[in-house]
């Protein structure tokens, strides 16, 4: 403790593993709105990264309660925010709304990859045969007609995915702090907001890096056009990030509430390095740089794919700060507004940096696993019992409904 | 489509589907009510009354009179062993603070090991800090304020957190799930976490929020808080703010008193006699 | 169509299978109480709070007629009558419940000091003392009885043989008794405390 705090707020409550969540669903939130804006905005430079982005998605919302669970005093009654959700609280809003888009993202993809799914499921054998029979819910019918439904239906759960990742998915994770009128740090109405442009931000960095990173290790050639195009669409996001974040703290800078000179001391010499130092020079300056460069001069391909993904990491980083900056930097700051706490991640134990570090790998494996059975990228053609099943390396043109 | 008729059961695909729709639809009905009737927003029990005690007699409220605090730390001694809070430093039901106010204009507050050995000497100051004359100090004793418009219960997800119908906010410890926004949320540090390895818990339950009941196993048995028995200057005080002649109507009527951050419309039932600009 | 069919019912068996278990466990059709599986019941919840058992008592059963009620009056009307008797005897409620039950007495002056230490932030009319200097070589409890406190009344004559001779604790005479406590004390050190004014 330095200065003055309530002797109960040395407990830091929400540490690394919370600072985690918010984290991880920004990162589908974002990875998500990369899909809609192909599949509802027919984005058509997104075109190649669609079912890439869906998977990504996918993969990081099976997990996302973990690292809830992981944190929760008595994580076995978490069954209650299923059965008694208490209404006022945004946080009960986690279990139904986390249900529902999964709900959302599960369908999607199976709808988005289901002609794989059969085409695998006629050439496939054995044990690998019977799943993708099962994941197919033993129909075989891929007529242009279907493919059509299909794909109007995903237009349509796409539209319904996007206000519900951002109004509920991310946003309410914003409301949690924003609401809390007891926080300096944490309360504005803008809270929301930042947290959902960071998220989507967050998404397309890491979609950059996964794309690059999975391409890389399968030398597979990339797509730059799609590259391209998505750091400039992070870069237009970034933007309007650094925009709202600043905003926020320049209006807070201008007021001069009771609170400023506490919050002031907290940005300027507590979060100096993770605020100052990673979330605005290292995560926003940079990465802005790199990626309007990106955007804007016509650069040799190497050099754009080098530069997005530098840019991309940086982003990655700069909300990962971000993060942390928001729930360790509202809980050092003392209510009392005289002083504040320490908060160091201890290096073992059920939230420390290990258990985090295996949280944040879970996604990852389970998008190995997934693009095992369903790769994004498409296989060569396959030719067995006489079907012939034309597979490029991009999205089949559909039959758009008239 | 064309229709598929069953092999000889006599039901044909579209009355089954009709049939199995009405079923599933009228026990869908069925369940959706259920939930409905179910979801009843529990913040307040009913207030049924448990032996003599009726819930609906009393409205309970509490003054502390920070001119009289000689910060003894009585209070936070006994309310620690009445209640069975952790022996740690950061688990706290009540605590004291004492604030120095210098002639240079500083505000220097510390509530070394929360009050309860009382205080010594000098106030806490930060290496190199240059000696200050004292203008004025106090003691402020500290305690949940049982708010009117709790913060702590509006955000609890799983209805853990209540008001009874005299105004107390307990917590069902069999119910927290731990996940500590109340303690987040509340702006006056009332409430703490028990930790798992604590060497005693109120209820038995570790892992859970817990903060200070105003001793409700004793006020509603006719006794005072055992803060407000502990306290020797009378700076704690409790009373029924239904009965316009109890202690702490009388004090609210005869002196001037104020709350604690009135600006976040929490509407606080714990009372300040003496507060100072710069309490928080 | 008939892939979205089947999708489609999956789905909403899974919805109706979760509307179902939940107004089960609404119901109450499990008690498994480690997973908290039943409604909330703030009332229940209630009554537990108020059946904890008291481990301060109050003051006032400890003066009862068949218990300390000789100390208890001379308490009352001292300085310290408004000082529970818990303070420094511990939680008593046991006792008072099954007087077998010891209470402790801290008597340290660690204990006196945590009220009578001179703090700037005390009342300037309540009584401290700096420690170091108001005879820090001396226990408090030599000179300050706890349930008759403040500091040693001043002597009204001139001092005749023996003190002990006639203020005796034990002895009948008509002169002011002392405590027990003054057993064995020479002249010299009652009238280090009786004399004239002390701080």
């Amino acid at each position: 403790m330095d200065g003055f705090a309530y002797p109960n707020e040395v407990q830091i409550g929400w540490g690394l593993i919370v600072v985690l969540y918010p984290f991880t669903t920004g990162l589908i939130a974002g990875a998500f709105i990369v899909s809609a804006l192909y599949y509802v905005f027919n984005v058509e430079s997104l075109r190649p990264l669609a079912r890439f982005s869906l998977v990504t998605a996918l993969a990081f919302v099976i997990v996302a309660p973990l690292p809830l669970l992981v944190h929760l005093g008595q994580p076995e009654r978490a069954v209650e925010i299923f059965v008694t959700p208490h209404f006022t609280s945004a946080m009960a809003m986690f279990g139904y709304i986390w249900l529902f888009y999964m709900a959302i993202l599960m369908i999607q993809t199976w709808l988005v990859f289901r002609k794989d799914i059969v085409t695998y499921a006629i050439t496939a054998t054995g044990l690998k045969r019977r799943i993708y029979s099962a994941m197919a819910l033993g129909v075989y019918d891929v007529s242009a007609k279907s493919l059509a439904i299909d794909r109007r239906l995903v237009k349509v759960l796409g539209a319904i995915g996007i206000p519900s990742a951002w109004i509920l998915f991310h946003g309410y994770s914003g409301f949690i702090f924003g609401s809390v009128k007891a926080n300096p740090w944490w309360s504005t109405p803008l809270m929301p907001i930042i947290f959902l442009f960071s998220a989507v931000v967050s998404g397309m960095a890491l979609l950059i890096i996964l794309y690059v990173a999975a391409m890389g290790v399968q030398r597979k050639p990339l797509n730059h056009d799609a590259l391209r195009s998505l750091a400039s669409w992070l870069a237009g996001f970034l933007a309007v990030n650094v925009t709202i974040e600043a905003l926020e703290v320049a209006t807070m800078m201008y007021m001069q509430e009771e609170s400023w000179d506490t919050v002031r001391s907290l940005i300027t010499e507590r979060l100096a390095v993770s605020y100052l130092g990673i979330q605005l020079v290292l995560g926003s300056a940079l990465p802005l740089l790199a990626l309007w460069v990106v955007a804007l001069v016509r650069l040799p391909q190497r050099a754009a794919t080098l530069l997005s993904s530098a840019g991309a990491l940086l982003t990655l980083v700069g909300v990962f700060a971000m993060r942390w900056n928001v729930v360790i930097g509202g809980q050092i700051l003392s209510k009392s507004l005289r002083g504040f706490l320490s908060y160091t991640p201890e290096i073992g134990g059920r939230e420390g940096i290990l258990a985090a570090l295996l949280l944040m790998a879970l996604p990852f494996e389970l998008f190995a696993l997934i693009t095992y059975f369903i790769p994004p990228w498409r296989e060569a053609p396959v030719e067995s019992s006489g079907i012939q099943l034309e597979l490029n390396m991009v999205e089949p043109e559909f039959p758009r409904p008239a | 489509m064309a229709g598929d008729e069953g092999k000889g059961t006599g039901l044909d695909r579209r009355s089954f589907l009709k049939l199995a729709g009405g079923i599933l639809g009228s026990a869908g009905v069925y369940a959706v009510l259920i939930n409905v009737k179910g979801t009843a927003v529990l913040d307040i029990a009913s207030g049924q009354a448990a032996g003599d005690y009726d819930p609906n007699e009393h409205y309970w409220g509490f003054v502390v009179n920070s001119h009289n605090c000689i910060g003894c730390g009585k209070c936070v001694v006994a309310c620690k062993q009445e209640n069975r809070v952790p022996q740690r430093d950061d688990c706290n039901r009540t605590w004291i603070e004492r604030y120095h106010l210098t002639e240079d204009g500083r505000v220097l507050v510390d509530s070394p090991q929360s009050g309860i050995n009382g205080f010594v000497g000098k106030p806490y100051l930060k290496p190199g800090e240059p000696e200050p004359i004292i203008d004025k100090a106090f003691f402020v004793p500290k305690l949940c304020n049982q708010c009117d418009n709790a913060p702590c219960i509006q955000v609890c997800p799983v209805s853990a957190t209540y008001k009874t119908k005299d105004g107390i906010i307990l917590v069902d410890q069999e119910r927290c799930i731990g996940c500590r926004y109340c303690i987040m949320t509340c702006p006056y540090g009332a409430r703490y976490l028990v930790p798992a390895d604590a060497d005693r818990s109120p209820t038995g339950n570790t892992s859970v929020a817990d903060k200070c009941t105003w001793c409700y196993h004793r006020i509603t048995k006719g006794r005072l808080p055992a803060c407000v028995e502990a306290c020797p200057v009378g700076a704690r005080v409790f009373g029924d703010l239904n009965d316009p002649e109890s202690p702490v109507r009388k004090i609210m009527r005869e002196t001037r008193v104020a709350v604690l951050k009135p600006d976040l419309g929490t509407k606080p039932k714990c009372y300040y006699v003496g507060l100072e600009e710069g309490v928080r | 169509m008939k892939h979205l069919t089947r999708a489609g019912l999956i789905l909403a068996a899974a919805v109706v299978a979760f509307v179902l278990l939940r107004a089960a466990i609404l119901q109450g059709a499990f008690t498994l109480d480690e997973f908290a599986l039943r409604p909330p019941n703030p009332e229940a919840n209630q009554r537990e709070w108020m059946s904890l058992p008291a481990v301060y008592g109050d003051s006032s059963s400890c003066g009862s007629a068949d218990c300390h009620s000789d100390i208890y009056e001379a308490w009352t009307r001292s300085a310290h009558g408004t000082v529970a008797c818990e303070n420094c005897h511990g939680p008593a409620e046991a006792h008072v419940e099954n007087p077998v039950a010891k209470v402790s007495s801290d008597t340290s002056p660690q204990l006196c000091e945590t009220c009578h230490a001179q703090l700037a932030a005390r009342p300037s009319a309540f009584p401290q003392v700096e420690p170091s200097q108001h005879y820090p070589e001396s226990p408090c409890l030599s000179c300050h009885l706890p349930h008759r406190p403040g500091p040693a009344a001043t002597i009204t004559h001139a001092p005749e043989g023996d003190c002990l001779q006639c203020h005796s604790a034990t002895n009948a005479r008509p002169a002011k008794p002392v405590p027990i406590n003054h057993a064995g004390r020479t002249n010299d050190q009652c009238l280090f405390c009786h004399e004239g004014e002390k701080q």
